[in-house]
């Protein structure tokens, strides 16, 4: 589903390509909705070290993947969102109130953060319950229980945490972060250490929160993981913000890279003769049963191609795009668009 | 309020199973056995004063700040290092009840022990001489002197995760040893110097106030103590408050 974000008398829908423009102001909308998520013009620096520079978004309900290189800003963004740093300079809000110096907003938060630590000598029943009275619920035990059944910890919740692999650390996490039913979740690589089969899990998770209308943000650099999750990315290269929104969308904005296509029919050399003159094409390769193309007119391509079998009388079985993927995206934007 | 207990009772679950747990036990032994030496070496006297002296030259300039030091700079400090603060921080609670919870989990935790290793002290070095006015000077000092490290050292942790224990061993040993034993005025800005008047309070008119003196009235010394202890908690919540977690 693509981002629709509107700033104060415009509304731009569909992905944005970041290219040092201008973006939300306070008291973005999102969808037609206020963001739940809002940073305007913040920049973080240490000395001379500029951490994140001039970073703008606002963003609502549902899954959004915050993406980007080792010290491209992902966790510097996190923590600003969290409190846990200030920003040098611009505003950082959550539903709509500022993060710093505002303890009462963390009972709609709930944060998964990057670092490993937790108290060995707690198991994780006493430390999700831990969470759970910290945050003031009325029945603890019940909360955590919940929590600990949703990570699928239920069974091992009274061994102590000293003892927990990674993978069970991790979700004891997510536990914590979830025992409170917050609003906004912040998720900083929440499925590292897990296995397989955890990992599914826990991404079925984050999507039903997604669907139940809570704003998940989930930084990750497991790509494949991320497009199961949803397709709204916010991508950050060297502290700044590369570009948010529907990735298919951001690909779509991707105008000077040819796409490529794969076609496989009845007769892949004819109908490679015939499409090599049409519009946009820069490229036929043959494969066994195929042809590859490269087209920096997608549209016209897609019209050109059963217009070309129809007239040849080839039968067209596939026509599949092979750059549309979350990853092609992502070396684009990291490389600048030099790849 | 409700989220103090939690947070207390975390803490003096940590604090209680910290290595660093056995080097104070040890340190507090000290008292203890220098007592027993005493009383084997003086062979049979019957002299509470002894004990009194102990406390004054070793426990309150020594041993009871190092004590505060070892424990308070680990209840944040060790948050800090060990990466769990946000657990704590990250939830809808005032910084300042982070900071009581933790202040009293830690000065709880002192105070049981400082008090244990002086009636223990004061049982092995002043047997046939037992004097209940003594003990109940020497167990109000040593809460008092608990009280008053805490709110100094606990602040410390947060400043300074790491470097914090060291920094504090040279502030006991250079200030609250050295320093305030040889100069009154250096004195008036150490916390023993008001420890040393709960001492002299505790003791009241017995013989033994002799060997403690204070120019501080006790009414004084407790205001400062209580002042101590707000500056401390006032200062740990502001730190708490700006710092940020890189």
């Amino acid at each position: 589903m693509p981002t629709s974000v509107t700033t104060t008398g415009a509304t731009t829908t569909g992905a944005r390509e970041r290219r040092g423009a201008p973006g939300a102001t306070a008291g973005a909308l999102v969808n037609g909705r206020p963001a739940t998520i809002e940073l305007v013009g913040v920049s973080k620096w240490y000395g001379d070290k500029v951490a994140l520079s001039d970073v703008t978004f606002a963003l609502g309900p549902g899954v959004t993947a915050l993406l980007g290189a080792n010290g491209a800003g992902k966790s510097t963004t996190l923590k600003l969102l969290t409190g846990q740093l200030h920003p040098s300079r611009g505003e950082v809000r959550v539903l709509g109130q500022p993060v710093v110096a505002n303890p009462a907003l963390y009972r709609q938060i709930g944060v998964v953060p990057e670092q490993e630590g937790l108290y060995p000598f707690l198991t994780a029943r006493e430390f999700i319950e831990l969470s759970a009275r910290l945050c003031h619920l009325p029945d603890p035990r019940a909360a955590a229980r919940a929590a600990l059944e949703t990570v699928d910890l239920l069974d091992v919740a009274d061994r102590r945490l000293g003892a927990y692999s990674k993978g069970m650390r991790q979700r004891v996490k997510i536990a914590q972060a979830l025992v409170h039913d917050p609003a906004v979740l912040f998720l900083d690589e929440p499925l590292s250490g897990a296995d397989p089969r955890q990992r599914l899990a826990i991404m079925q998770i984050f999507t039903a929160l997604g669907a139940a209308g809570k704003t998940v943000l989930i930084s990750s650099h497991i790509l494949y993981e991320v497009e199961r999750m949803g397709s709204n990315v916010l991508v950050m290269v060297n502290g700044k913000l590369a570009a948010e929104g529907d990735y298919h969308a951001i690909r779509a904005l991707m105008d000077d890279r040819p796409r490529r296509v794969r076609v496989t029919c009845s007769d892949a050399q004819t109908l490679a003769q015939a499409l090599v003159v049409a519009p946009g094409v820069t490229s036929v390769a043959l494969e066994a049963q195929a042809l590859v193309v490269e087209t920096t007119a997608p549209l016209a391509f897609h019209q050109a191609v059963p217009r070309a079998a129809q007239q040849a009388n080839i039968r067209l079985y596939a026509i599949e795009g092979l750059d549309e993927d979350l990853e092609t995206v992502f070396r684009y934007l990291v490389s600048g668009g030099q790849n | 309020m409700d989220s103090m207990i939690p947070i207390a009772s975390l803490t003096v679950r940590a604090l209680t199973r910290s290595r660093r747990l056995i080097v104070v036990a040890l340190l507090l032994a000290v008292p203890a056995l220098l007592a027993l030496v005493f009383r084997l070496s003086a062979s049979g006297a019957t002299d509470d004063g002894f004990t009194l002296q102990l406390f004054d030259l070793l426990v309150l300039p020594l041993l009871l700040p190092l004590t505060a030091l070892i424990l308070a700079t680990s209840a944040l400090g060790g948050e800090v290092d060990d990466k769990t603060l946000p657990y704590l921080t990250l939830k809808p609670i005032p910084r300042l009840n982070v900071v009581a919870a933790k202040y009293i989990a830690s000065a709880l935790v002192c105070a049981a022990l400082v008090e244990v290793a002086l009636a223990v002290m004061y049982a092995v070095g002043a047997v046939g001489a037992f004097e209940g006015q003594t003990l109940g000077a020497l167990l109000l000092a040593g809460l008092a002197g608990c009280l008053a490290y805490t709110a100094v050292f606990l602040p410390l942790g947060l400043f300074l995760p790491r470097q914090g224990l060291i920094v504090g061993i040279l502030y006991v040993v250079i200030w609250e040893g050295i320093a305030a034993g040889i100069s009154t005025g250096l004195a008036t800005l150490s916390v023993r110097r008001y420890v040393e008047g709960t001492l002299h309070l505790g003791l009241g008119t017995s013989p033994l106030a002799s060997l403690a003196p204070s120019s501080l009235s006790g009414a004084t010394s407790l205001l400062v103590v209580g002042g101590i202890v707000l500056l401390g908690a006032a200062v740990c919540t502001w730190r708490l408050r700006t710092m940020e977690m890189p």
